[in-house]
């Protein structure tokens, strides 16, 4: 009983296959960068950043908007993730609603960008307000 | 039978993914942020020398389920470029401190990096030691759970919250224990350049006084200096580093009549990051104040 000459090739590659594919896997992989420099952190034209409120007072709704974009903070929200171009400087326009009956109450605004130091502004107001703030980051020497 | 089989099902949908971690900080975060649905694999244990740790193929074992390998980043994990290439496709390194504004350890200061491999590129890997960096840190790790078990989306974000709501805590305990120390005497003289987020977070100047690696190689010459400065601004106090030598700071604080303090923990090789800040701002403000 003998293989065909196909058969007979074959079968000797099998191990060989078996043994190469993971290798092929690893070789393939694509290299690992170090994440050291804070360039590289913001490579694209936009940054990333978390935006956290903190309220004295529960409030209904607090709308940020940088741009066009808008992000709603609902009661039990407190942090989200944002997005504003990369620019030495981001002005925020901000509107805080609280219930009726609330007394006058502050908001504490942290912007957290990614490979940036953080920005924070307090600001004011009795059930409607709204504020513009701009956070600057000069850059380094 | 039934409640244990009931148990086996809870045990099986509470537990939503298998991580590493690789500094016992992040380690810490992780556990708070991940709840019973992460099993954290500590390969970098409490005690462990961070610097000179290098992961052996039993370790690489021991990460082979997770899903995420969560590193300290800002190069103090030189080792993860190889570790990349031991883990399957599947598995992602995340570097926590990539997105914390990086401070840069001065070219005068370069000599007194805790290392020579990590004076690299001049970044000081201890984002850590600012509690606000450690805010960002969570939100980092939160992100990448949810990336990596959306069906966790829910436990993450609340124990994100909450975990951050200490920290919020343990800053402001920090600054009002700060505030006890005259603003003058806000002098903070360590052994290497590891509390640069430290001073620069909270209103220190900073100096250190002992040079490359543990060993203590600074010459005489800067020796020298380093004693007449201290001399010269009356620095009441020095504080040694839990796993570096403190002979030589002890001979610095003889000849300058300055006392030596507490060991601070610099490379966070600890198991809890609340203790670890506690007990380096109890010892700072004890010695300064």
């Amino acid at each position: 009983m003998t293989r065909s000459p196909l058969t007979a090739t074959l079968i000797p590659l099998v191990p060989l296959a078996a043994l190469g594919w993971p290798l092929a896997r690893v070789i393939n992989q694509e290299p690992y960068q170090q994440q050291v420099e804070v360039e590289e952190v913001n490579a694209g034209p936009l940054i990333r950043a978390d935006l956290q409120i903190t309220a004295a007072h529960p409030f209904e709704k607090v709308e940020v908007t940088a741009g066009d974009a808008t992000w709603t903070f609902t009661a039990h929200e407190d942090i989200k993730e944002i997005y504003f171009p990369k620019e030495d400087a981001v002005v925020l326009t901000v509107t805080a609603i609280w219930p009726e009956g609330t007394p006058e109450s502050a908001i504490l605004l942290t912007l957290r960008p990614d490979g940036r130091l953080d920005r924070s502004d307090t600001f004011w107001g009795d059930l409607e307000v709204t504020k513009e703030i701009k956070f600057i980051w000069t850059p380094a020497p | 039978m039934k409640k244990l089989a009931l148990f086996f099902i809870s045990s099986l949908i509470a537990h939503g993914i298998d991580v590493a971690s690789l500094h016992p900080l992040i380690t810490d975060a992780v556990k708070q942020v991940g709840g019973d649905r992460v099993e954290v694999v500590e390969v970098v244990k409490p005690g462990t020398n961070v610097h000179q740790f290098q992961p052996r193929a039993s370790d690489i074992k021991k990460m082979a389920k997770a899903r995420i390998i969560f590193a300290s980043g800002k190069n103090l994990e030189p080792y993860l470029g190889d570790l990349q290439d031991s883990l399957q496709a599947s598995q992602i390194i995340v570097e926590v401190g990539k997105t914390i504004p990086s401070q840069k350890v001065s070219a005068k200061d370069q000599i007194y990096a805790c290392c020579q491999h990590h004076a690299v590129g001049g970044i000081d890997p201890h984002w850590w030691h600012n509690v606000r960096n450690m805010g960002r840190a969570v939100r980092v790790i939160e992100r990448e759970l949810i990336r990596s078990d959306p069906a966790g989306k829910e436990t993450y974000t609340t124990n994100s919250k909450a975990t951050r709501a200490r920290l919020t805590q343990l800053d402001r305990w920090v600054k009002g224990q700060i505030a006890t120390i005259p603003r003058n005497k806000r002098h903070l003289v360590t052994a290497h350049a590891a509390f640069g987020y430290f001073c620069k977070g909270y209103g220190f100047k900073a100096s250190f006084v002992q040079g490359l690696s543990a060993q203590g190689e600074v010459s005489a010459t800067q020796l020298a200096g380093a004693i007449q400065q201290l001399r010269k601004e009356g620095i009441p106090m020095v504080f040694p580093e839990q796993t570096a030598n403190p002979k030589v700071l002890a001979q610095i604080a003889k000849q300058t009549g300055a006392k030596v303090g507490d060991p601070l923990i610099a490379d966070g090789s600890t198991r809890s990051y609340q203790a670890m800040i506690m007990s380096n701002v109890n010892s700072i403000v004890g010695g300064l104040k």
